[in-house]
């Protein structure tokens, strides 16, 4: 039988960086496989390179036997070739229906768009993945969650040979996690191959029948599902152990650094409470919508309050914007690192500099040698893996890019730091250093608010957990000894009517 | 809201505070005549807050709207149309068909089907210009001209120059440039500084835009001429500029008779509706045209031996 | 072995093979906007002294293109800024005009000193650049759309301010725009423009407070969610534009002892074709003064070159459009060495 995807010596330079480096692996046709490395091992990069996004420096790629010449991602979807990208391709202005259908809307006479077809057809390919969204939505509107919805209807609405999934769960819950298993499941059952790159060894061992290791460009190795181990993957992955487990805490905690006392900020956040002691570190947990990030925003001034508390040190503040709640010392690391963390275009000394900028400057004046001693440290300290500090941010690894956001604002050294999703899109190594520098702020004395959709992050990090729903804080858990199903119970209490308040909140 | 206010409130104080300031010196209307005249007449341009009009055009339009009792009128309606732009043409052809008698001043739009122009012979600007050039540069020499290029007008004018020069002056004159100011008497002396470059030996420069001589003027100034060393020729800008010629630094000023423009446009519409005379038998109403089709007002040259009256009459200190 | 040394280890290792010489020339110009522009600003120069040595390179003629670019060199300072931002202005010729015609009006007219109408003349441009700025910060209105209105209102002002404009304004006035240097005998628009550019670049380049113009064009929400006040920076920007439209419209002014109410019309395109030219992104975060002001004189010595060249005035927009779009797209070389 041939191979449905057989790549052989594949190799992708890019300036200063190979990339790829003589990679060869085999897909039978409705296998799903896992591709499985760290930042930067070449995953992405192998998957962009078979859906045509990027050209390839040598070797050969085989679909169903054929060798596939220069092609572009057109072309490769007309092959049958379809890609989610972990970056997301959605044009948020345009409808969710343009957006599956782009460059190929069907059309009536003189190339009209026939807007009611295209809609029906986008609301069956949604349909299909168990879900409701409004065709006719905008993009814009949607919450991260529908919006990887709306890019897996999109590859879908091609027939399909093979589908690359670039980290599709970055931004899912588990319910959703679950939906979106059952639809790979069920195009593998029709034939379909699937690749898979995730860093979430538990999904690959519940969707995947094989793994294809990368580390550094090169291949590491490939595995049966059935004949490996966690232990053997991590292995391959990082060439070391590593520890995602809980670590003894042997800290003490010292007085309280933030109380926020019934914070409402309507409309997602209705009366919300928090408290968080110098070296502590606080998860907030709870679904999507419940207001977590949106309460977080409102501490550090970027959001309007309509009422409570906030006292930083027993002193009541009223941040009219982040630049007071710095003052008061405050950092923020917010959630979605591209939009409204980094200055992509900008290099890692700019970048680190942002929120410290008295501090790198003699005078009035700007001192870029200061600027890139700071960067300089923080690239040790925190390993970010980068040639340069001149490097453009724009052109990291996400883990490297998330730990360059940290850097930021560690930079300030804030007595409360904010971390909203610490390790989303980031790898298992990063992760755990990620881990082990949060866990190092707090045993210097910070205090640490962390919000997370992630539970087993939650239980490994969290002193305590407080679970938030509907705008709400409903429950508070020590870390120690809590288990998944508490805080689920706790985070579910009202789920009822949490697609409403996602209503409300998009003015929809 | 409040600072929308406030940006409202800033720039009315700043307006109040203009027009209480400039009001007495020149009040600026643009409807005359008797409030109960039977007869609107409009005057439109896409060009109506211009100086030059403000200072001039006006005048005539005041002056026969009381003299006939009709209501001459500055505004978005039609019967005078400035036209500088051909693309104003069409709309010209509009008015006519349906039955709005339509003249043009300023500049000619052949093509409308106007029933008259009124206004300047720009050829005749340039020939005037050539004339006192030649005059001013008997042995011949190097010639330099700038306008606005896209200006129809203009370019009659430029033309004019040219083809007076080259019939008269016995090839003894070579035009080495033709620029474009662009309306800004700024970028008239950056013109007139490269020019100065590229030809050193420049005899004289004629400017057929009204910010071409301010222009042309500063940079010989700055450029440490003497006033005739070369020599210029120009139109008329604001009543100060006609110092220039008392002081020797140009040596011709065409004026148009801009009170004529509008003055006779209306009088020439007036006669239209009611002088009751025929062409080959036929009315007004019945397609005759008894009214002049071009009426060229002509154009007046203030040199060094007239200018004393002109500033004296224009109270210019 | 850490993740960080293995790429390091990498990156050391060169994977490109060393290209030809005039393509590594290339890139290495293209690398920078300024480096660029030098190079082009200096070869244009050379070219025209060795054909026409006698036009020139001339004192009068170098003299004459220093001092008419000086308008455009002042507002691209204010404009580079705004740019950097991810703003821009497109009511800064409106603004010259009103502010030389109410320098005018108070030395002209109500014949107070010299210095007072200066003064008056830069302030009415400061304030029309902070109606600019609370337009767009405030209210949240778009600066395209914003300044496209203030445009024609701060035109309509200056007619209603001075209907035909004021000439002549006054001797004393006029003498701050005529008065040369004694060794360059180079007119005070220049100077002023020169000592603009100066504090503006070092401003620019090297403060931590204009520094923070650069988080805010290149992303606008991550600098707020930095502690960064962005409103309150681009009001700042705007402020500073139409002051410096004031100093360019108030000097212009006095250059002419003439204000003129239709001073500076379109002359923010040329600001802006400069600044892009200069290095300013459209997206904002990128660009500098001293790219600006190359662009500024680029062009500047384009229209002169022309000129002497004798090139028809029917084409010298084409040639000056060709040109410019082959200085920026250099920049292809970059990234297409990025791919």
């Amino acid at each position: 039988m041939v191979a449905r995807l057989e790549v052989s010596q594949l190799s992708k330079s890019f300036p200063g960086v190979r990339a790829l480096d003589d990679v060869s692996m085999a897909v039978e046709p409705g296998e799903i496989r896992a591709l499985l490395g760290e930042n930067g091992a070449g995953k992405s990069t192998l998957g962009k390179i078979v859906a045509g996004v990027y050209s390839r420096t040598g070797g050969e790629v085989r679909l169903d036997g054929v060798a596939l010449g220069e092609l572009d991602e057109k072309a490769a979807g007309e092959l049958g070739i379809g890609i989610v990208h972990q970056e997301g391709s959605l044009v948020p202005q345009l409808s969710v229906a343009e957006n599956i259908f782009a460059g190929r809307q069907p059309t009536k006479w003189f190339g009209q768009v026939d807007v009611r077809l295209m809609r029906e057809k986008a609301h069956a390919l949604i349909a299909q993945l168990g879900v409701a969204i409004d065709p006719a939505m905008k993009v814009a509107f949607l919450s991260p969650a529908q919006a990887q919805i709306v890019e897996i209807a999109k590859a879908l609405s091609r027939e399909l040979r093979l589908l690359i999934l670039d980290e599709p769960t970055a931004a899912l819950t588990l319910t959703e996690t679950e939906k979106l298993f059952e639809i790979v499941r069920r195009l593998a059952r029709d034939g379909v191959s699937v690749i898979y790159v995730s860093h979430r060894l538990a999904e690959i061992f519940a969707l995947c029948n094989s793994v294809t290791v990368l580390k550094d460009g090169r291949l590491a190795g490939t595995r049966k599902v059935a004949e490996t181990t966690t232990d053997e993957l991590i292995r391959l992955m990082v060439g070391r152990d590593v520890h995602l487990a809980r670590s003894a805490s042997s800290r003490k905690t010292g007085p309280i650094v933030l109380e926020a006392s019934e914070v409402s900020a309507p409309p997602l956040v209705q009366s919300a409470s928090v408290t968080v002691r110098a070296g502590e570190v606080v998860c907030l947990a709870g679904l999507i919508g419940s207001g977590r990030s949106e309460f977080c925003e409102a501490i550090f001034g970027a959001r309007a309050r309509r009422a409570g508390e906030i006292r930083i040190a027993g002193a009541p503040i009223n941040p009219q914007g982040p630049w007071d709640a710095k003052h008061a010392g405050i950092g923020m690391v917010p959630e979605d690192r591209k939009t409204s963390g980094l200055f992509l275009g900008m290099n890692l000394v700019n970048n680190i500099a942002a929120t410290v900028l008295s501090k790198v400057s003699s005078g009035a004046n700007f001192s870029n040698r200061k600027a890139e001693a700071l960067a300089g440290n923080f690239v040790s300290e925190l390993r970010i893996s980068t040639p340069s500090v001149h490097k453009i941010v724009g052109e990291l690894s996400g883990g490297n890019q998330q730990k360059v956001l940290l850097a930021k604002w560690l930079a300030m050294e804030p007595r409360l730091l904010i971390v909203d999703e610490p390790t989303r899109g980031v790898d298992v190594g990063a992760r755990s250093e990620i881990y082990r520098l949060l866990r190092g702020l707090a045993e210097k004395g910070v205090a640490l608010l962390v919000v997370s959709s992630d539970l087993p992050e939650v239980l490994a990090l969290a002193d305590r957990i407080v679970v938030m729903a509907e705008g709400r804080t409903v429950g508070e858990l020590a870390g120690e000894g809590a288990t998944e199903e508490q805080v689920l119970r706790l985070a579910t209490r009202f789920t009822s009517s949490v697609a409403d308040v996602r209503k409300e909140a998009v003015g929809a | 809201m409040g600072s929308m206010l406030k940006s409202t409130l800033i720039a009315l104080g700043m307006t109040a505070l203009a027009s209480a300031v400039t009001a007495p010196a020149r009040a600026q209307e643009s409807s005359f005549g008797p409030a109960d005249a039977k007869e609107t007449y409009y005057w439109i341009s896409n060009k109506a807050n211009l100086p030059l009009f403000v200072q001039y055009d006006y005048v005539g339009m005041k002056k026969i709207a009381e003299e006939l009792g009709v209501k001459a009128t500055g505004g978005r309606q039609v019967a005078v149309v400035g036209g500088w732009d051909p693309s104003l043409t069409e709309s010209v052809k509009k008015c006519i068909e349906q039955g709005v008698p339509t003249v043009v001043d300023d500049g000619d739009l052949p093509a409308s089907g106007r029933l008259a122009y009124i206004g300047t012979n720009w050829t005749q600007v340039g020939v005037a210009q050539a004339k006192k050039m030649m005059e001013k540069v008997p042995n011949g020499g190097k010639l330099a001209m700038m306008s606005i290029i896209n200006a129809g007008n203009m370019r009659e004018a430029v033309a004019g120059f040219k083809a007076y020069i080259e019939a008269n002056g016995g090839g003894k004159y070579n035009i080495v440039s033709n620029e474009d100011d662009g309306g800004d008497a700024q970028k008239a002396a950056q013109v007139t500084a490269a020019i100065l470059a590229a030809n050193p030996d420049i005899a004289g420069i004629a400017g057929f835009d009204s910010e071409s001589g301010a222009g042309i003027v500063t940079a010989l100034r700055e450029a440490g001429k003497n006033p005739g060393d070369i020599k210029v020729t120009a139109m008329e800008q604001t009543p100060d500029f006609f110092k220039t010629a008392k002081e020797g630094w140009v040596d011709g000023i065409v004026v148009q008779n801009r009170e004529l423009f509008i003055y006779y446009a209306v009088k020439i519409l007036h006669d239209y509706n009611h002088n009751g005379l025929k062409s080959a038998g036929l009315a007004a109403a019945d397609g005759g045209r008894p009214v002049p089709d071009t009426l060229d007002t002509g154009v007046l040259l203030v040199t060094k031996d007239n200018v004393d009256k002109v500033t004296a009459a224009l109270g210019v200190k | 072995m850490s993740v960080a040394q293995i790429s390091r280890n990498e990156a050391q290792a060169p994977v490109e093979q060393r290209e030809a010489l005039p393509l590594r020339i290339v890139r290495r110009l293209a690398n920078s906007r300024e480096l660029t522009l030098f190079v082009l600003v200096v070869a244009l120069a050379l070219a025209m002294t060795i054909v026409y040595p006698h036009n020139f390179p001339t004192g009068p003629n170098m003299r004459a293109v220093l001092l008419n670019l000086a308008p455009v060199g002042i507002l691209v300072c204010g404009m580079m800024l705004l740019m950097i931002a991810g703003t821009f202005d497109l009511s800064v010729g409106s603004t010259l005009a009103l502010s030389g015609v109410w320098a005018g009006v108070v030395s002209g007219w109500w014949g107070w000193p010299a210095e007072a109408a200066l003064l008056i003349g830069v302030v009415v441009g400061a304030v029309a650049g902070l109606i600019n700025g609370l337009i767009v910060t405030r209210i949240g209105i778009n600066a395209l759309i914003a300044t496209l209105g203030t445009l024609t209102i701060y035109r309509s002002l200056t007619y209603v301010t001075a209907g035909t404009g004021v000439t002549p304004i006054s001797d004393s006035f006029a003498e701050y725009g005529r008065a040369a240097d004694p060794v360059l005998r180079i007119q005070s628009p220049f100077w002023a423009m020169l000592v603009l550019v100066l504090i503006g670049g070092w401003l620019i380049a090297r403060t931590r407070f204009f520094r923070q113009f650069y988080f805010v064009g290149g992303n606008p929400r991550a600098a707020q969610l930095s502690g960064i006040r962005v409103d309150r920076l681009i009001l700042i920007g705007f402020v500073i534009m139409g002051a410096l439209a004031g100093i360019a419209g108030v000097l212009g002014a006095a250059r002419l002892n003439s204000a003129v109410v239709n001073a500076g019309v379109g002359i923010e395109l040329k600001v802006i074709t400069a600044t892009v030219l200069g290095g300013a992104s459209l997206k904002g975060g990128e660009g500098t003064v001293l790219g600006g002001i190359l662009g500024v004189l680029f062009i500047a010595l384009i229209e002169n070159a022309m000129i002497i060249n004798a090139v028809g005035v029917f084409w010298q927009g084409l040639v000056v459009g060709l040109v410019l779009l082959f200085a920026v797209s250099l920049d292809r070389f970059k990234t297409a060495g990025r791919a």
